[in-house]
C-alpha cells in the first residue's frame, strides 16, 4: 500500500496570453499512494483541472508553461515526449470528463467508442476479443451489453457517464483522474454514480484523483483531501483530519464547511465566504486567501506564502498556527 | 430522455424501425417538390452519363456526314439536328454528359479530398503547421481560379486530365477555408479532447473524430462544386482550352455553334440549355441537400 504512484513536486503552472500572466497553479505538492482515493477540493479557477491536465500532458502546447516535477511511477512526465505520453494516456492514467453529454461522439455506437480505446493500446487483439472485453466493461459499470449498439443520443445522462467511466477504465488504469464527474447529474443519480464508481475502485484498485467543490462526494468516496484556492494546497490530509471539527482549520475550509446546510442544526441562513475567487492573473501578494480571510492580520498581507503547518498527515498553509501549537 | 431511462431500467431496448440520420434526411428531401425534380434531373444526367454507349454509339457522335451538313432539329434520323460537321447532335449532348461529369466529378472529388487532409491536419495540430497550411491556401486563393485552370491548360496542352488538375486546384482554397473553420470548432469539442485523454492518435481522431462531424459541409460543399466544375468546364471549353477537338463537350458545342448562330440558332441554344439545366438541378438538390441536413437552417433564408 505504501508504494507512491503520483508525486507533484512543487509544480507551477502559468498561462500567458499576450501581455497577461495567469499563475494557475503555484507550487503544489502533492503524492497519493497505490489504490488511494485522493478528493482535490475547491471553488472555480482554483486550478483543479490544469493540474490534473498537466499530469495527462494536455495543457496546451504554446501557451502553457510548466515548473517542478510530476512523477508517475518514479519518472518524470514534465517534458516526456508525445509518444510516451499517448502510451500512458488511458493505459496507465485515464481521465474522465466532465460533461457526459459533450466528450461522447455522437456518431459512433458506444461499443464502438469503447472498443477503439482497447485498441489504442493493444494494437493486436483480435475483433471478437475485444468485443467481448467490451461486454465485460459494460456489465461492469451496469449497462446491459445489448445496448452497445445504440448511439450516445439513446442515453440519458448518468446512462452517458457511465459509458464515459467504462472508456476511461477500458484499459485498467493504474490511476484515474475523474474531473468532477457528477456535476451535470442530478443529485440521485450523483448518488448511484459515485457509488458504482467507490465499487469499480475497489474492485480495480486503482488510484483515483476526484475533482470536485462537493463536499459530500468527498465525504463518501475519498481517503485524502487536498483544498485548493488561487492555485495552492491550503489545507490537506486524511479524509479524517480535514473533516474532523475539533481539529483547527485552515480559514478558508472553515469557510467552506460554513457555506453547507447541515442536517441535525436549524439554520435560517447559510454562512458564505465573502469575495470572489481571484483570477489568476491578479493574485494577491501574501497568503492568496487574505482578502476573503475573516482573521486576516497584518503579516498575511505581505510577502510570500504562509508557513506550512503540520501535525501527521495534516498540513495547513496559514500564518494562524505559525509558532504556536493548534489546539487538538 | 425518460424513455431511453425507462429503456436502460428494463434492459430490453426496443427494436422498432431503425431511424438512422440518413433515413431522417431522405424523409425532408421527399417533402420537398423542388427537391424530387432536381434530384431527378440529376438522376437523368447520371443515366446518360453512365448509359451513353447503349443510348447512342460513340461513333454517331463523332462521325462526320458531309451530306447531312445542318440539319435542323426534328428531321427523321436526327431529333435534335446536326452540327456544322454533319455531327449528331443528341448523339453529342448524350456524351457530352459523360464528360460533363466526368470533370465535374473527378475534379471536385479530388479538390474535396485534399482539402479535407489539408484542413483537419491544419486545424489539429494548429500553430506553425496551421499557419503554413492556411498562407499557402491564401497565395492559392489570391489568383483568380479561372486564370489557374488557364496556366494550366495553356502549359499541359487540352485534355481531361489537364482539365481535372486545373479545376482541382483551383476548387481547393476555398473547400480547405471552409473546412476548416469547421474542423476548428469540431476539434475544441470535449469528444474530441477525451480521445486525447485516453492515448488517441492524430491520425485515428482526424479520421474518426473529425471527418464523420464534417460530412454535412463536405457533401454540400462538394455538390455546389460540381455545378460549378462544370460550368468551368464547359467555359474553358468554350476559348478553346478545354477537351481535344472531336470528344464531345457543351462549352466546344456552344462555341462552335456561336458563328452559325444568326441561321442556326439551335446548335446554341441546345447546348446552352441543357448546360444551364444540369447546373441549375445539381445547385438545386444541393441547397435542398442543406436544407435537409440542417432543419434548423430552412426558413430562416
Amino acid at each position: 500500500m505504501s508504494e507512491k504512484i503520483l508525486e507533484l513536486k512543487d509544480l507551477s503552472i502559468r498561462y500567458t496570453t499576450d501581455k497577461i500572466i495567469s499563475r494557475a497553479v503555484n507550487h503544489v505538492n502533492l503524492s497519493l499512494e497505490k489504490g488511494e482515493v485522493l478528493g482535490l477540493v475547491g471553488e472555480t479557477g482554483a486550478g483543479k483541472t490544469t493540474t490534473a491536465l498537466s499530469i495527462l500532458g494536455l495543457l496546451p502546447k504554446y501557451t502553457s508553461e510548466i515548473d517542478g516535477e510530476i512523477l508517475f511511477e518514479g519518472e518524470n512526465l514534465v517534458g516526456a515526449s508525445e509518444k510516451k505520453m499517448r502510451s500512458i494516456r488511458g493505459q496507465k492514467i485515464s481521465m474522465i470528463f466532465q460533461d457526459p453529454m459533450t466528450s461522447l461522439n455522437p456518431v459512433y455506437k458506444v461499443g464502438e467508442q469503447i472498443g477503439d480505446v482497447i485498441r489504442f493500446h493493444n494494437p493486436k487483439i483480435g475483433r471478437i476479443e475485444v468485443e467481448e472485453r467490451v461486454d465485460g466493461i459494460l456489465n461492469m459499470v451496469g449497462i446491459a451489453p445489448s445496448r452497445k449498439n445504440d448511439y450516445p443520443h439513446q442515453f440519458s445522462g448518468g446512462m452517458k457517464q457511465r459509458v464515459m467511466i467504462a472508456i476511461a477504465i477500458a484499459c485498467n488504469p493504474d490511476l484515474l483522474i475523474a474531473d468532477e464527474p457528477t456535476t451535470a447529474l442530478d443529485v440521485t443519480i450523483q448518488a448511484q454514480v459515485i457509488r458504482m464508481m467507490r465499487n469499480l475502485q475497489q474492485e480495480l484498485g486503482s488510484s483515483v484523483i476526484l475533482i470536485t467543490h462537493d463536499l459530500g462526494i468527498v465525504a463518501n468516496f475519498c481517503d485524502k483531501v487536498a483544498i485548493m484556492y488561487g492555485g495552492e494546497i491550503v489545507e490537506s490530509g486524511t479524509l479524517e483530519e480535514v473533516f474532523d471539527k475539533s481539529r483547527s482549520h485552515h480559514p478558508y475550509t472553515d469557510g467552506l464547511f460554513g457555506s453547507l446546510p447541515n442536517i441535525t442544526e436549524r439554520t435560517a441562513r447559510l454562512t458564505p465566504i465573502t469575495g470572489l475567487t481571484p483570477h489568476p492573473s491578479e493574485l494577491p501578494d501574501g497568503c492568496k486567501f487574505h482578502p476573503r480571510c475573516p482573521k486576516c492580520m497584518d503579516i498575511c498581507q505581505k510577502g510570500d506564502n504562509p508557513p506550512k503547518y503540520v501535525k501527521d498527515s495534516h498540513v495547513i498553509q496559514c500564518h494562524l498556527f505559525t509558532g504556536k501549537e493548534a489546539q487538538s | 430522455m425518460a424513455n431511453t431511462t425507462a429503456a436502460a431500467a428494463t434492459a430490453k431496448p426496443k427494436r422498432t424501425k431503425k431511424n438512422s440520420q440518413g433515413r431522417e434526411i431522405w424523409g425532408r428531401l421527399c417533402h420537398r417538390p423542388t427537391a424530387m425534380i432536381a434530384l431527378a434531373g440529376c438522376a437523368i444526367m447520371l443515366f446518360l452519363a453512365i448509359f451513353a454507349d447503349l443510348l447512342v454509339p460513340y461513333e454517331m457522335a463523332i462521325k462526320q456526314v458531309a451530306s447531312e451538313k445542318l440539319v435542323p432539329p426534328f428531321s427523321p434520323g436526327h431529333l435534335l439536328g446536326t452540327d456544322n460537321f454533319g455531327r449528331d447532335i443528341l448523339a453529342r449532348i448524350i456524351h457530352g454528359a459523360r464528360t460533363a461529369l466526368e470533370i465535374g466529378l473527378l475534379a471536385t472529388a479530388a479538390s474535396i479530398v485534399v482539402s479535407t487532409i489539408l484542413a483537419c491536419v491544419a486545424a489539429m495540430l494548429g500553430g506553425k503547421v496551421d499557419n503554413l497550411i492556411m498562407r499557402i491556401v491564401d497565395i492559392l486563393s489570391c489568383i483568380p481560379g479561372m486564370v489557374t485552370a488557364l496556366a494550366i491548360c495553356a502549359s499541359l496542352g487540352n485534355g481531361i486530365p489537364q482539365l481535372v488538375t486545373a479545376l482541382t486546384i483551383s476548387g481547393i482554397p476555398m473547400h480547405t477555408k471552409m473546412i476548416r473553420s469547421m474542423a476548428l470548432s469540431v476539434s475544441k469539442k470535449d469528444f474530441v479532447e477525451s480521445a486525447v485523454a485516453l492515448g488517441g492518435r492524430p491520425g485515428y481522431i482526424m479520421w474518426r473524430h473529425l471527418c464523420p462531424n464534417l460530412a454535412s459541409i463536405i457533401i454540400i460543399n462538394g455538390t455546389a462544386q460540381v455545378s460549378i466544375n462544370i460550368m468551368q468546364g464547359a467555359t474553358l471549353g468554350f476559348i478553346g482550352l478545354g477537351v481535344k477537338a472531336p470528344t464531345p463537350e457543351w462549352g466546344t458545342m456552344l462555341s462552335d455553334g456561336l458563328s452559325f448562330m444568326l441561321r442556326n440558332q439551335y446548335m446554341v441554344l441546345i447546348p446552352g440549355i441543357v448546360l444551364c439545366l444540369a447546373a441549375l438541378c445539381i445547385n438545386t438538390f444541393g441547397d435542398c441537400l442543406r436544407d435537409a441536413f440542417d432543419p434548423q437552417l430552412k426558413g430562416k433564408s
